[in-house]
């Protein structure tokens, strides 16, 4: 991992973005995420040409796979965790939807032989799920639902930002490349209906 | 055509044409057949946004995205429940109105529904 961090690309820096906002919530406060730095990747955008693709076709299906898996897993805690409704029914939805895209995305590796690649990033972003999880998991009442539907946010905003710059972009199937970007609406829609659950619970 | 039997034949079709429509005063209702409309689901959008049709009409929802949605009435009238990726939901309108309907899974998706 250490090696791989010590020549970052556009690409694994906006993967390290995602780690890094992923383990927002885990760090509990809001302030802390309205005081996350500047995507890297927007500074290098600027700065520096697009690098060859960091990331293969089959690191990409894992790390799609790996990311719904997290939201799942997030979306079981908070389904069963939480007392408010709209909580409670935005977790359960987004079991649902993440479920039916990880099973369009294990059904298109098989169908194109590619079997899934964990490397360090992947590893890390689970880890750093794993983290958050329990930080979230460790609150109650309405400071839970705020922390998990906190983190719901920044995590959508994260894998569009990923999406977007890195997966997209390097994806090399056509039919991969096809999936991803039919994948967006899916994290616009939880980005918008997560943002308007947070503004009724910070109010 | 042979001559003589022309004409006669013709009056017969037209005729026969006239009684199958149910004659003329009914020719307003064969033109009000009741349709059968689509509306695609994909990319957590309702294609098209705005339909028109009439009263009686039938319109038929096809969930082509990944995820399950509902085509659900603003008024209750109607109800899809979920529609799982790939099936589809119809339903018969009666109720003249401008309808606004969406999704009860994804609040950011609404599409209109003009029945008259």
């Amino acid at each position: 991992m250490s090696r791989n961090l010590g020549n970052l690309t556009r690409s694994s820096a906006t993967l390290l973005t995602l780690l890094l906002i992923a383990g927002v919530t885990s760090c509990g406060k809001k302030t802390e995420t309205a005081n996350t730095p500047p995507p890297p990747a927007a500074e290098s955008t600027a700065t520096t040409p697009p690098p060859a693709p960091a990331v293969s076709d089959a690191n990409i299906a894992a790390i799609v796979v790996d990311a719904d898996s997290i939201d799942i897993k997030n979306g079981k805690m908070a389904r069963s965790a939480s007392k408010n409704s709209a909580v409670k029914a935005f977790a359960a939805q987004m079991i649902t939807d993440h479920t039916a895209v990880n099973k369009k995305a294990t059904d298109l590796a098989t169908k194109l032989g590619l079997t899934p690649e964990e490397n360090d990033t992947s590893r890390q972003l689970v880890a750093n799920a794993e983290a958050t999880r329990a930080a979230i998991g460790a609150k109650q009442g309405a400071e839970f639902d705020k922390a998990y539907i906190d983190n719901e946010v920044a995590y959508h905003e994260a894998v569009l930002d990923m999406l977007d710059k890195t997966l997209i972009p390097n994806a090399q199937n056509p039919d991969l490349k096809s999936l991803l970007d039919s994948v967006k609406p899916a994290f616009e829609a939880h980005l918008d209906h997560a943002k308007k659950i947070q503004a009724t619970l910070t109010k | 055509m042979a001559p003589g039997v022309g004409w006669g034949a013709s009056w017969s079709v037209a005729l026969a044409a006239a009684l199958a429509l149910g004659g003329p005063g009914c020719t307003r209702r064969a033109a009000r057949e009741p349709a059968l409309h689509h509306i695609v689901i994909d990319r957590f959008r309702y294609q098209p946004a705005v339909l028109v049709v009439a009263s009686g009409d039938t319109v038929e929802w096809m969930n082509q995205d990944l995820v399950p949605h509902t085509a659900s009435a603003s008024s209750r009238s109607w109800d899809s429940q979920s529609i799982a990726p790939g099936a589809s939901w119809r339903t018969v309108v009666h109720r003249r109105a401008v309808e606004t309907y969406g999704c009860l899974f994804h609040p950011n998706m609404k599409a209109r529904l003009v029945v008259r």
